[in-house]
């Protein structure tokens, strides 16, 4: 709860800053507000606490993705003060409505009901809306804003008659007492079907899950590069930590039905994401093609539905996450520095001339397509062994041939990084940029080289 | 009282159920059948009000007020909506001056 | 009774079809006020009399208010709003038509509750519906607060008019 509380007071005082003026102080306050959270996030550990009338729910889960949470939450913040040397406007303001919409983030993963699951989305969902379009005279933008806000309240309305449905049918909001009737009553009703599929549909949207993702190439691409980093991870892992808590803690009783759904979520993720990620010429076009098939995978934590499943979902969200991060940040600084839009040839020659960014990027395409010592090796091979354990041996030969067609692409940034000249001049870049970027890497390769860490907390 | 009571004794939650659905389905309908955004705008907030007779009618039929008040969330939920949803087209409307949604396909090349 | 329940039905059934087929955004915005009114009836015929009255202030009185206020100091009543192409207009038709059907067909299969027998018809009153508001509906409530806070920035960011600086 404190967790909860610290974000949003963060929010607040760095609004106050605006008074103040000073520039200089929004990136420490606002880091200083996520580690205090972190700290409280952590205090949680193992204490289990129902709250507020089994509102919220507070356990291992929510801890754990929290963390991972505010991990991206803090690498994309000490991004952001290179990013908005220039922007003299309104900057307090975006630093504020992040931290608002993180809070929406942190009750998506400890909900226990579904007026909070629904606050939640909403609280992270609408000041994303502003944030993608707080480039405000680049029309790009605008309408990265405007699609997103009308498939946001699009898929808020079909959740909305989801539960409805579900209410109609249970009675009641509380998830445990949903699942209570939904393992009582022998037939399910095609009413309470219904409901589980707006419901199942609706999160798809939010975490740009094929079909429902046709806004998110557009919505990645026009909104400000940070932004979209904060979209392609923070966004994401909350939606999909929310699906899996609401489907193992409510909808368990009827697996078979939703197990169809996401299979056609996650066939169709491979197949979209991957396709559309070649075709691309834009690099970040590319990721966020990759990033709906990397929801193709997260999605196959889901379908397995075992004791595996959370663990390696989260495994699996802290590598996406970070290297996402890591190569967003670079992209930002290729893109400031080429003035360019963010081609695959604006990569050309990067390892000559700034070898510690090649590198990064190196680690973080490495970990995106599954190649050992990077983390993303023990990630699909975690998710894997979950998906094999309940029988989804199909959905996996699916999933490698997926990762195997993902290394044309991220293997082309390799390849115009280190094989390709150009006349590249070393990229200037501030200090909290590094320590990000040398933080993102790290980690990778730490939890990389030890996944017991991490696979053993849940 | 006693009146009103009678009523939802007579009228079949049924009735109530198809009104919705309904109403859900114009708004669907309407979304996708209009250019003008600001009457897709419109479009959803019906979705959103024919969603709040539900719950309003499943709730008085069940005797159970926990859905009059997520309906009240709903209304929290869906003027916050509007507030932003009105300002991202009055920023649209100064740049792009049309607020037709075929303008909008800057991104696709 | 029952005369009323299908006159508000009919009400707001036609009401909603002229907000999508009206050419001009201010008539669908009077229909929609017509379709919210007739809404706010069928909550009073279940005699959820907090949600009426909040309903006609908050739908009628401030959001419909906030459409209007926009499309008249923008002046966007006008009505050559280029036509769609027919294939778009009978897929959405269709796609309408389609989940009507679905919706409809899956109430069909089911029997819905019975008849309450341990029925309350004050639940919907303003005294029971604080008590539960405030008791077990506390956490969202105060959650909703954030929402708010966040819908009062983010509307104040986009709308202020700004001189053209160079972001990025």
């Amino acid at each position: 709860m404190l967790t909860l509380i610290t974000i949003a007071a963060t929010g607040i005082i760095i609004l106050y800053t605006t008074f103040f003026k000073s520039r200089k102080l929004l990136v420490p306050i606002a880091i200083t507000g996520a580690l205090t959270a972190l700290a409280f996030n952590i205090s949680d550990w193992n204490t289990n606490q129902l709250l507020f009338n089994n509102m919220m729910k507070i356990d291992n889960y929510s801890v754990a993705f929290n963390s991972v949470m505010i991990l991206s939450l803090i690498l994309i913040l000490l991004l952001s003060h290179q990013y908005f040397k220039g922007v003299d406007k309104n900057v307090s303001e975006i630093y504020s409505l992040l931290f608002f919409s993180f809070t929406g983030a942190c009750l998506l993963t400890s909900f226990n009901n579904f007026t909070m699951l629904f606050i939640g989305i909403e609280t992270m969902s609408i000041p994303l809306y502003v944030l993608a379009g707080s480039k405000k005279f680049s029309i790009r933008s605008n309408e990265a804003s405007f699609k997103y806000f009308i498939m946001g309240s699009f898929a808020t309305a079909i959740f909305l008659l989801g539960v409805a449905l579900v209410y109609g049918v249970t009675g009641s909001f509380n998830m445990s007492e949903v699942s209570e009737y939904i393992s009582a009553t022998a037939k399910i009703s095609s009413l309470m079907k219904l409901g589980i599929l707006f419901i199942v549909i609706s999160i798809g949207f939010k975490i740009a899950a094929a079909p429902f993702h046709f806004w998110a190439p557009d919505v990645y691409e026009g909104s400000p590069t940070l932004v979209t980093t904060y979209m392609a991870t923070v966004v994401k892992v909350a939606g999909i930590a929310a699906l899996l808590r609401l489907l193992t803690g409510c909808f368990i009783g009827a697996a078979a039905e939703w197990q169809h759904i996401l299979e056609a979520f996650i066939i169709l993720s491979f197949v979209i994401g991957n396709f559309g990620a070649i075709q691309q010429q834009s690099v970040k076009r590319m990721l966020a093609y990759s990033s709906i098939s990397h929801t193709g995978f997260m999605l196959l934590a889901i379908i397995a539905i075992n004791q595996f499943s959370a663990s390696s979902l989260l495994y699996y969200s802290l590598s996406y996450s970070l290297a996402t991060i890591a190569a967003f940040a670079v992209l930002i600084l290729v893109k400031n520095y080429k003035n360019s839009d963010a081609s695959y040839e604006s990569f050309n020659g990067l390892a000559k001339h700034n070898p510690f960014l090649a590198f990064v990027m190196l680690t973080a395409m490495l970990s995106m397509t599954g190649i050992p010592i990077t983390a993303g090796f023990f990630a699909k091979y975690y998710v894997f062994l979950a998906s094999v354990k309940s029988g989804y041996s199909w959905l996996v030969i699916c999933a490698i041939i997926a990762a195997l067609v993902g290394v044309a692409y991220y293997f082309r940034i390799i390849i115009n990084m280190y094989y390709k000249e150009s006349n590249s001049e070393k990229i200037i870049k501030d200090n909290y940029f590094v320590i990000s970027l040398i933080i993102a890497t790290a980690i990778t390769l730490a939890v990389g080289i030890l996944p017991q860490f991490i696979i053993g907390l849940i | 009282m006693d009146n009103i009571t009678t009523a939802i004794k007579l009228i079949p939650l049924e009735h109530y159920v198809f009104l919705c659905f309904a109403l859900f389905s114009i708004g669907v309908f309407g979304i996708l059948f209009r250019r003008n955004t600001i009457v897709m705008l419109m479009c959803i907030e019906l979705m959103l009000n024919s969603v709040n007779l539900l719950f309003t009618a499943f709730s008085a039929y069940r005797s159970d007020a926990a859905g009059q008040v997520f309906v009240f969330f709903i209304m929290v939920v869906a003027a916050v909506e509007v507030a932003v949803g009105l300002s991202i087209l009055v920023m649209m409307k100064r740049n792009v001056n049309s607020v037709d949604v075929n303008l909008l396909n800057k991104l696709k090349n | 009774m029952i005369f009323l329940f299908y006159l508000l039905s009919g009400v707001a059934l036609l009401s909603a079809l002229m907000v999508v087929f009206s050419r001009s955004p201010i008539n669908s915005v009077i229909h929609l006020i017509i379709c919210f009114l007739a809404i706010a009836g069928h909550y009073i015929l279940l005699n959820a009399q907090f949600l009426a009255v909040v309903h006609i202030i908050v739908y009628t009185g401030a959001i419909m208010v906030l459409f209007l206020f926009v499309i008249m100091l923008l002046n966007l009543n006008k009505e050559n709003e280029p036509h769609k192409k027919l294939y778009t207009k009978l897929a959405a038709i269709i796609s309408g038509g389609m989940l009507l059907l679905v919706l409809t067909g899956a109430v069909k299969s089911v029997a819905l509750i019975p008849f309450n027998e341990k029925f309350d018809s004050q639940i919907g009153l303003v005294g029971n519906f604080g008590k539960i508001l405030f008791n077990e509906f506390m956490l969202p409530f105060e959650a909703s607060s954030v929402l708010f806070l966040s819908a009062i920035i983010g509307a104040m960011i986009l709308g202020k008019k700004e001189k053209i600086t160079n972001n990025e």
